[in-house]
């Protein structure tokens, strides 16, 4: 019974290391073909402008309704937090730092996760099925170049495009809040988060979202590929990828939680 | 009947030919030689279907955009003559989902004409479908031939389209 669970556990670790590995290949391979400026070829371009909207354009609302609720529940909180504790001055600095630097980056990725990522599964899957893949390769046109680097370029524009809008979006909801609460003035408001602003939290703001949302992406890419006979296998290889990206946020949650640390 | 053993010898030929072979093995190794070819022979075939995200002249012309990088209006405007022959001006903007089984033909037809291909080949294709290929490139006076691969016991299903004979063999 213990070395079949054994079994189990490392045929399970294999899996998984398995799909990192085929989605790092594909982010590599994605990554060669953004050097080659394969983005200036026209029929990539096309589908690189497809894969925008899809994924950045079609995931605003979303984004704006989270980032507006969610933003007056941060505010709402830690009011209630820092009044208690007479540290109501570093009211401006918690904002920034939890809507730009945790909640924006991890709730946009997983906006672009379910809108898109789902998306890029089983559009994959079926070009798979579909011999879509076998078009490709006749009329010479590497399917890197064409698909894995306009859906990853896609996305990687999506989670920093996204992750500004909600903080904009979300401080305006605390705007409401605090403005409504507190009698606070929207420019005193503007002079209190501006304040609470640095290069750091840009560079949190932009690289966090943006490493999330390739390993969205190239897990995403990795799991439409994976499927192979029949269609009906997209939603177990859906499943799969969401635990393997939640996997990958957690590190790269804690990657930048040690630089902040360091 | 004339015996052919590599896609050189067949290329001499000048006629439309009907590939015979004797075994699917056989077929399946000459479907593989072409398909090898990288671009010299157009296949109009199931194993390379349209790309269902993109509408049919996207699709028609998608190797034309892609290797030279060229608009997808200027691509059309160089196949305006053959679309207006194959009647497919209606269907250009439509989804590959949206196309009759005919006019999907044609279409593939039309891929490979834009491709620059010079002689279309289908593989086992069944009589009505390489039948409507064989119309299309005669009423319009496409500048294409055609090749159609079949097993010996089948070659009497595609008598009617007048095709050379070419026993295939390795």
């Amino acid at each position: 019974m213990s070395v079949s669970f054994i079994s189990r556990l490392g045929r399970g670790v294999l899996d998984s290391l398995q799909t990192y590995i085929q989605a790092w290949s594909i982010l590599i391979s994605a990554g060669a073909a953004f050097f080659r400026l394969s983005f200036f070829n026209r029929a990539v371009a096309h589908v690189f402008f497809r894969e925008v909207f899809h994924t950045a354009y079609r995931s605003i609302p979303a984004t704006v309704l989270a980032a507006l609720i969610i933003g007056a529940i941060v505010v709402t909180y830690l009011i209630s937090f820092l009044t208690r504790f007479g540290a109501y001055e570093f009211v401006g600095e918690f904002i920034v730092i939890i809507n730009l630097h945790e909640i924006g980056p991890i709730v946009c990725t997983l906006i672009v996760l379910f809108k898109a990522g789902s998306r890029v599964v089983s559009d994959v899957a079926l070009m798979k099925v579909n011999k879509e893949l076998n078009t490709l390769n006749y009329l010479n046109i590497h399917p890197d170049r064409y698909l894995l680097m306009p859906i990853v370029l896609a996305f990687a524009f999506a989670g920093p495009c996204l992750t500004m809008i909600f903080g904009m979006v979300s401080m305006l909801g605390g705007f409401l809040i605090l403005g409504y609460l507190h009698d606070l003035t929207f420019a005193s408001y503007i002079v209190l988060l501006s304040a609470a602003m640095d290069l750091e939290t840009f560079f949190v703001a932009f690289f966090k979202p943006l490493l999330m949302c390739m390993a969205v992406a190239s897990i995403c890419i990795q799991k439409g590929m994976s499927v192979n006979h029949s269609l009906t296998e997209i939603p177990i290889r859906l499943i799969q990828g969401l635990m393997h990206v939640i996997g990958l946020m957690i590190v790269i949650e804690l990657i930048f939680a040690l630089g902040y640390l360091w | 009947m004339v015996v052919k053993s590599t896609i050189s010898d067949l290329f001499l030929e000048k006629a439309d030919l009907l590939l015979i072979c004797d075994s699917a093995g056989q077929d399946s190794l000459l479907q593989n030689l072409i398909v090898q070819s990288q671009g010299h022979i157009g296949i109009i075939s199931d194993e390379f279907p349209f790309l269902s995200a993109l509408s049919t002249i996207e699709n028609i012309v998608l190797g034309n955009v892609y290797h030279q990088n060229i608009s997808i209006e200027r691509a059309r405007k160089r196949i305006s003559e053959y679309v207006r022959v194959l009647g497919l001006g209606n269907y250009l903007w439509k989804t590959v989902r949206h196309l009759p089984d005919e006019k999907l033909l044609l279409a593939m037809l039309l891929r490979c004409i834009a491709s620059g291909n010079n002689i279309v080949f289908m593989g086992k294709p069944g009589a009505n479908r390489a039948e409507t290929v064989k119309n299309a490139i005669i009423t319009g006076a496409l500048p294409v031939r055609m090749w159609v691969s079949c097993l010996d016991q089948d070659q009497a299903e595609y008598a009617s389209l007048g095709l050379k004979k070419v026993l295939f063999r390795q």
